[in-house]
């Protein structure tokens, strides 16, 4: 199998040397730094291969390696996966949501419990991070959500402060009436709404969509609308927003 | 878990998996903005946006695209050249204050196609700077991530060919997707191309037309009393137009009565079609060269010019779906114009429901897919000798293995290839060749062992790699050639 990620001057940028002298004073330190750097799971063999690429040569490596593989097996931060060996970031270095996702997964010690307890009390009674902009949601999920409901309230009430400019705008230009009403109705139309009546259209009472002025109308009678109403269309329903209000 | 943070040249927006996370003053997103006050500190966002136009930046991301290290900005010490990547850093250093899930997960960022490794590294040390978790690996295609927004919510089953339009204000991408795999989750990219052409010129077009139909009813822009202003009014008309005619055939644009004699001036989406046209054209064409491109990696023995020849018929015929993305997305002529390129039967879609955010929504969910990019891919092949004292970079990841001009051009061999006397290797020594991967590991052979850990003889006449798009690998140095392949990829 071919390793993607190699252990050479390219990657790390450092002397190529420096683990080669390592692992002449200390062969276990130089292995447990390897690891560190990598962060990755190696096997035995990804180990030896890496220390040969950085220097060490092959007999000292294969000399070397079942003792420092005794003492790193033990070693409070190498965790074992099947034959590979990989540095475990110590629990107190985790977020708060990797602490939970951690406990859900279960199968730790009572020590390792507590301590991502402690990681994700203390995240709870954590005072909110200075905010530059004082709008701006919190951290947490439930911040987000906050954050996405108050964009809904504003994007409704945007598309009134739109249409009231939209009507304002054409004023100022002295547009025409009937110019004026196409515009507004397809600004509407835009915005999701269908139009229930237009002012003015002679249409026959329906009392599903008609509210009469004055007493009530006869289903079928000849009336008059005075004011639309508006169907909102959405993915899952149509909501009748308002009927629309007539006249015989 | 992942987020996801869509820097866009106009806006800038922020989503976790489940959507967009607003982080506008009354928007959800941010505009891509950066200057300096009269005090000196450097303001972003909805807060620059009343600065001067010698103290602001409008569109900051372009200076990535053309190369730009320096931007000429008027600070209180005066007139100064600006680090555009210290702007960056602090734009980015904002929004991850106004969405601090930026700060707690892995952010996949997106950035054009068209980018190549020194343009990606620097948005990615930006983003570093700016305190973000980012590496070269979580940088996406845009067009890819907006592909894969439609993907994450159209699950399916057996393979398919996914062609993505994402036409915004200033850029046009279209990529080429193979989506393959048991639950649809490995996503091959075979073509990634981008182009700098304005959709915003889409605008000046349609104020030119409502120019020419003032002129048919008499009046002449030319001969107002105030013609620049006039003409802003236009334009201004215009962009209403556009949005408009997208969900009408017919609208009134606005004037104003005491300007221009006359307070309306109907306007089709017939003639917008006709004001797209030429726009559309050019647009067809890059879709072709995308098509043409996806072609090469499984048309291998076809030389550039067999590609060149096949017609666009067929091969559009091999797409699935086309996805569309982006703000120009929506006018209708756009899925006309597809429409004539891709037959019935096959579907043309919008990746999301809001188009500008295609892109933010999709990053969250790239994780979950397996990318390749066999146009770009995400490696780089370096060489080594002398203990590691001397390499050379042999193929720098998002390099283009082929460029579409060189099918037209009907080069004889579609491949990549770096010479020893491009990298002015020795003429003796032995070197190593080395594969780094900045996204998935690389599995590949060469003269029957691996790549990785090749040995090769130096030689600044003899050597030379080729990579091939169906994923062929070749090699000659001192001595002798090999052929190897790169796994998974044919």
């Amino acid at each position: 199998m071919v390793r993607a990620r190699h252990y050479s001057a390219v990657v790390t940028g450092r002397d190529p040397k420096a683990l080669a002298r390592l692992f002449d004073a200390d062969p276990e330190a130089a292995v447990l730094q390897l690891l560190q750097e990598t962060g990755e799971p190696m096997s035995a063999i990804d180990v030896k291969k890496a220390l040969q690429d950085a220097g060490v040569p092959k007999t000292d490596a294969d000399k070397a390696w079942p003792t420092v593989q005794k003492r790193i097996k033990v070693n409070e931060h190498i965790v074992t996966e099947g034959p590979r060996y990989r540095w475990n970031r110590p629990l107190t270095e985790l977020s708060p949501a990797e602490a939970l996702d951690l406990l859900v997964k279960g199968g730790l010690s009572d020590s390792e419990k507590e301590a991502l307890s402690e990681v994700i009390r203390g995240a709870l009674t954590e005072a909110p991070a200075v905010e530059s902009n004082e709008d701006s949601p919190a951290s947490d999920d439930s911040g987000e959500e906050a954050a996405r409901q108050r964009q809904e309230a504003i994007d409704a009430i945007r598309k009134l402060a739109e249409l009231a400019s939209e009507v304002e705008e054409l004023i100022g230009n002295e547009t025409d009436l009937p110019v004026m009403m196409r515009q507004v109705r397809a600004f509407v139309r835009r915005s999701g709404l269908d139009p229930v009546g237009q002012a003015g259209e002679e249409t026959r009472f329906d009392r599903k969509k008609h509210t009469p002025i004055g007493g009530q109308i006869r289903d079928g009678a000849p009336v008059i609308v005075v004011r639309p109403g508006y169907i909102w269309k959405t993915q899952d329903e149509d909501v009748l927003l308002g009927k629309a209000v007539v006249e015989d | 878990m992942n987020s996801g943070l869509d820097f866009g040249t106009s806006t800038t927006l922020v989503a976790s998996p489940s959507g967009i996370v607003p982080i506008g003053e009354s928007r959800a997103w941010m505009p891509s903005l950066v200057g300096y006050d009269e005090d000196g500190n450097t303001l972003v966002g909805e807060n620059a946006q009343d600065l001067t136009p010698e103290q602001l930046i409008r569109s900051i991301k372009r200076f990535i695209t053309e190369g730009k290290q320096f931007v000429q900005l008027d600070t209180p010490t005066g007139l100064r050249d600006v680090r555009v990547d210290d702007l960056i850093a602090e734009m980015l250093r904002e929004v991850a204050r106004r969405a601090p899930i930026l700060t707690s997960t892995n952010v996949m960022m997106g950035c054009p196609a068209m980018w190549d490794g020194t343009q990606r590294r620097r948005l990615v040390q930006a983003a570093s700077r700016a305190g973000l978790n980012t590496t070269l690996a979580s940088l996406v295609d845009e067009p890819v991530a907006a592909g894969i927004a439609w993907l994450a919510a159209n699950p399916g089953t057996g393979p398919v060919r996914v062609l993505v339009f994402d036409m915004g204000g200033g850029t046009l991408d279209v990529a080429v997707l193979d989506v393959t795999g048991d639950d649809h989750y490995d996503v091959a990219v075979l073509a990634a191309l981008g182009v700098a052409e304005a959709g915003n010129a889409l605008d000046e077009a349609i104020a030119e037309d409502l120019e020419f139909g003032l002129a048919a009813m008499g009046i002449d822009v030319a001969y107002l009393p105030r013609p620049r202003r006039a003409r802003a009014r236009l334009l201004y008309a215009a962009q209403e137009a556009k949005i408009a005619l997208s969900t009408e055939t017919e609208i009134d644009a606005k004037l104003p009565r005491r300007d221009f004699g006359i307070a309306s001036i109907p306007y089709s989406r017939e003639r917008l079609n006709r004001a797209f046209a030429d726009q559309m054209d050019r647009a067809e064409l890059f879709v072709a060269a995308a098509l043409r491109v996806a072609a090469v990696p499984s048309g291998s023995g076809k030389s550039a010019r067999d590609i060149a020849r096949i017609p666009v018929e067929d091969l559009a015929a091999d797409v699935d779906v086309v996805v569309l993305s982006g703000g120009m997305s929506q006018i209708p002529y756009v899925s006309e114009r597809l429409r004539e390129i891709f037959p019935a039967h096959i579907r043309i879609v919008q990746a999301t429901s809001a188009p500008e955010n295609a892109v933010a929504t999709g990053l969250p969910k790239v994780s979950a897919y397996g990318r390749t990019s066999k146009y770009r891919p995400a490696f780089d092949i370096v060489l080594e000798w002398d203990e590691g004292r001397q390499t050379r970079r042999v193929y720098e990841a998002y390099t283009p293995l082929i460029e579409p001009r060189q099918i037209l051009q009907g080069s004889a061999d579609l491949h990549f290839i770096r010479t020893g006397r491009d990298l002015s290797l020795p003429d003796s020594g032995k070197g190593t060749l080395r594969v780094i991967s900045h996204a998935l590991p690389v599995q590949a052979s060469l003269g029957g062992a691996d790549l990785d850990g090749f040995r090769v003889a130096l030689s600044q006449q003899g050597f030379a790699l080729s990579l091939y798009p169906d994923g062929r690998i070749r090699l000659t140095d001192g001595a002798a050639e090999y052929h190897g392949q790169l796994a998974g990829w044919s």
